[in-house]
């Protein structure tokens, strides 16, 4: 029996929110996404070791054990090219300690909209952006922007 | 001038506030314009958006 795999593809959400693992899983399998998730770092890496399927990584930057983007590199050695959408209610943390994001990387704050996660996730996916469904907070989306400029290797470009 | 809270509180409270308005959008979507339980929901919302306006006021400032 061939196990049948999500069209738009497998999100592990990795965050030791309860509440924030389940409200990302409502939300990206109502969208179409098969979501596996995880509450902390060791959790994640022995699922991505295990061979799980995995197509994006959204992980929680400030994670007691083990922060995001450290797990994120990790699990990055073992999937290389996977990508990654951080979110956090702090950015400092990634950017005191890297600076700038790499190469399929991009950042949401939280709280995010249904409709901020769902674009974030799409971007990764795509490289480009579809047209938001409501205006979002200009702060929010200057992390978006920053992201569409790395991945698609333009900057500073309009999106809608 | 504002007091500050430490940055791990803030952190959890801004992760509980993310949950409560996530919900709350799921909740809104799955219920008719005309049901009059939209506006209570809407009442969470705005208390917790209030809620973190607060605390953004009172979020240690991290230099570089």
């Amino acid at each position: 029996m061939t196990a049948e795999r999500p069209a738009l593809g497998v999100v592990l959400v990795v965050d030791d929110e309860a509440g924030m693992r389940e409200l990302a899983r409502r939300i990206l399998e109502e969208a179409g996404y098969g979501v596996i998730d995880a509450a902390d770092a060791a959790a994640a890496i022995a699922l991505v070791n295990g061979g799980a399927a995995v197509d994006f990584l959204i992980a929680d930057l400030d994670m007691p054990g083990m922060l995001g983007h450290e797990m994120a590199a990790k699990i990055r050695m073992l999937r290389p090219g996977l990508q990654v959408l951080y979110v956090t209610a702090h950015n400092q943390i990634l950017f005191n300690d890297r600076l700038e994001l790499a190469h399929g990387e991009a950042f949401l704050d939280k709280p995010y909209t249904v409709a901020g996660l769902l674009e974030a996730v799409s971007l990764l996916k795509l490289g480009h952006i579809k047209a938001p469904v409501e205006a979002p907070a200009a702060s929010r989306w200057r992390h978006l922007l920053d992201a569409v400029g790395k991945l698609t290797g333009r900057n500073n470009q309009p999106i809608d | 001038m504002n007091g500050t809270l430490p940055l791990p509180i803030v952190h959890g409270l801004k992760n509980q506030l993310a949950i409560v308005l996530g919900f709350c959008e799921l909740l809104l979507a799955d219920t008719a314009a005309t049901d009059r339980r939209r506006s209570d929901i809407e009442r969470i919302q705005m208390a917790a958006r209030a809620s973190l306006e607060l605390l953004s006021g009172s979020e240690p400032m991290i230099d570089p």
